[in-house]
């Protein structure tokens, strides 16, 4: 924490906020898709699968923060990684950051996929949507679980992570066949599961939800929502949501990301 | 040290920092990032009789040094706030308000009327504003008179101190001011949003889902600046006056153009922990200004003519 009067050690005491982070690498993907990686051997140990951070860059000309799932988590350097694709002002500055530079990162926030559940596990992850599963993988396989991913995208060029992916049990789609199977992944989904955790395009984790709908397979999905604060006061990211007390308007930063599909409402 | 403290009628705030209504839920959530008995005063999220659902996603946008919102006004109702929220607060120090809103007097009056028995509320803001229901923006303080109406019917209601929140749209605002101040109000919150509109120009729809928001943030502070100055002008009911407050420096700058305290909205949002960094700054600040309390700034603004 910044800050060395009694003040500000009052403001913060046992309590969590923004904290500035400097960028230890950065990695240019294709297309528009960046890596930045982060020295924080708190936020490493803490992150789940699921969990998400808001990001802000204090230099920005933009006001709100942005809400990320992280990557890959590397336990021995402390280091995450914030995989993201450039889709406008916000992620755009981010992506002109250099090694050495700082962003403001708050978290882990909300709630993450539930992976300690027994059972047989499908991940599927639609384009940006991988991001999750680059941690969900390594404690899937540390315990030895049936598991599997699949992981689809438009093409070859934006099919990420392969090198790293090569570890683990992966079948891959792409919409132009230019590597894996041709199609898209819901083509592709297996009765044969107990769990599913998915995340990528709204469309894909509808047909998700659709397609296990009357089966005995519980799934998970990461679900999106136009954030403000993603501490759960501004109450702007909410969507219908099956609750106790029926459909309600459910905060997707506070109640989720990560949200049981038969309890999800879809609109249209 | 310095005197941040100010008053409303009886009631007294600790310090000038208070927290605005629907931009720090009903208060739990802001628990893990905040020592919330370091806060001058808390207002709730706008409290109606029954549960709303509010508005269908997208409620929020970022526009340029700011933000637009319709959130609809979502909410869980008189009945639950008692039961669930006002618990909670028990713990806590810091001088509650709650937000009453409502779509006709009535509904104002039953909050009021339901809520008063609990000695956790220490005041009232009465909602006269909010631009983001499906009215068109419209909203009861753009008239002095249907201000007045639903003051003077909440006023016999409750000793406690009644704050009226005011809308930027009126033609003008210190004349609504003033119909509050006439009506019995102890104070004025202002402003409350700007009715804005976001355009997405490749599906040609509005970005919002409701199409209109409420304009907030740093974009807002001139204007809010000058409608404080103006209403202080006007009436002498303490104001708490509010529009992109991001730092301590734009908190005392309200205090000079007549603010007794501020709110804090959208730097909440960017960042729960801001309301006690701009007080922080602004209390370091202070004594550099030659000031050992805010009252000796307060409405100090000096025109040339």
């Amino acid at each position: 924490m910044t800050g060395n009067n009694f003040s500000s050690k009052m403001e913060t005491m046992d309590k969590k906020g923004y904290t500035p982070l400097e960028i230890v690498d950065k990695r240019e993907w294709r297309e528009d898709f960046f890596s930045l990686f982060f020295h924080s051997p708190l936020l490493t140990s803490s992150l789940r699968s699921g969990h998400f951070l808001m990001v802000r860059d204090p230099d920005a000309p933009t006001l709100l923060s942005r809400p990320f799932s992280m990557g890959r988590l590397f336990h021995d350097e402390g280091i995450f990684e914030l995989f993201f694709q450039v889709v406008g002002k916000g992620t755009e500055s981010m992506a002109r950051k250099r090694v050495g530079d700082t962003l403001s990162v708050l978290g882990p926030l909300g709630n993450p996929f539930p992976l300690e559940k027994p059972g047989r596990v499908l991940l599927i992850a639609g384009g940006r949507g991988i991001s999750p599963f680059l941690s969900a993988l390594p404690v899937l396989a540390e315990s030895k679980r049936d598991y599997s991913l699949l992981y689809g995208a438009k093409t070859a060029r934006t099919l990420l992570f392969r090198p790293f992916l090569a570890d683990f049990p992966v079948s891959y789609r792409t919409d132009d066949g230019s590597f894996g199977q041709r199609g898209l992944v819901v083509d592709g989904l297996s009765r044969e599961v107990d769990l599913v955790f998915a995340c990528g395009p709204e469309k894909m984790l509808e047909r998700v939800a659709l397609f296990y709908k009357d089966l005995p397979t519980e799934v998970y999905l990461s679900l999106e929502e136009r954030m403000g604060c993603g501490t759960g006061i501004c109450y702007g990211c909410a969507r219908k949501v099956r609750t106790d007390r029926g459909v309600e308007m459910v905060r997707v930063c506070e109640e989720g990301p990560v949200f049981e599909a038969s309890r999800v409402v879809w609109d249209e | 040290m310095s005197d941040l403290s100010f008053s409303i009628g009886p009631l007294r705030f600790p310090n000038p920092v208070v927290l605005a209504s629907g931009t720090a839920g009903y208060g739990y959530e802001l628990e893990p990032y905040i020592d919330l008995d370091l806060l001058g005063g808390f207002i709730t999220k706008g409290i109606y009789p029954a549960p709303r659902a509010g508005n269908p996603s997208p409620r929020v946008y970022e526009t340029p040094s700011g933000m637009l919102n319709a959130i609809g006004l979502q909410g869980i109702g008189m009945v639950r706030f008692r039961d669930e929220v006002l618990p909670f607060w028990e713990r806590y120090k810091p001088p509650l308000g709650i937000n009453v809103a409502g779509e006709c007097p009535e509904d104002y009056a039953r909050v009021v009327e339901y809520l008063d028995s609990h000695p956790r509320i220490d005041f009232y803001e009465i909602n006269l504003s909010c631009p983001n229901v499906q009215t068109g923006g419209r909203s009861p303080s753009w008239f002095p008179e249907e201000t007045k109406g639903i003051l003077s019917t909440l006023r016999p209601l409750t000793k406690r101190p009644l704050i009226a929140k005011l809308s930027p749209h009126a033609r003008s605002v210190e004349e609504i001011a003033f119909a509050a101040q006439e009506a019995g109000a102890d104070g004025v919150s202002l402003i409350n949003t700007f009715i804005g509109l976001a355009v997405d120009l490749k599906s040609r729809r509005p970005i919002l889902h409701n199409l209109f928001g409420g304009v907030s943030g740093p974009a807002v502070k001139p204007m809010a600046l000058a409608m404080v100055y103006k209403v202080f002008q006007r009436v002498s009911l303490p104001i708490l006056g509010m529009g992109g407050i991001v730092s301590g420096r734009d908190l005392l700058e309200f205090i000079v153009a007549g603010a007794s305290g501020v709110q804090i909205g959208t730097a909440t949002i960017v960042d729960p922990q801001a309301p006690l960094r701009i007080l922080r700054e602004a209390s370091e600040l202070l004594p550099s200004l030659g000031c050992d309390s805010l009252g000796e700034l307060r409405g100090s603004l000096k025109p040339y003519r």
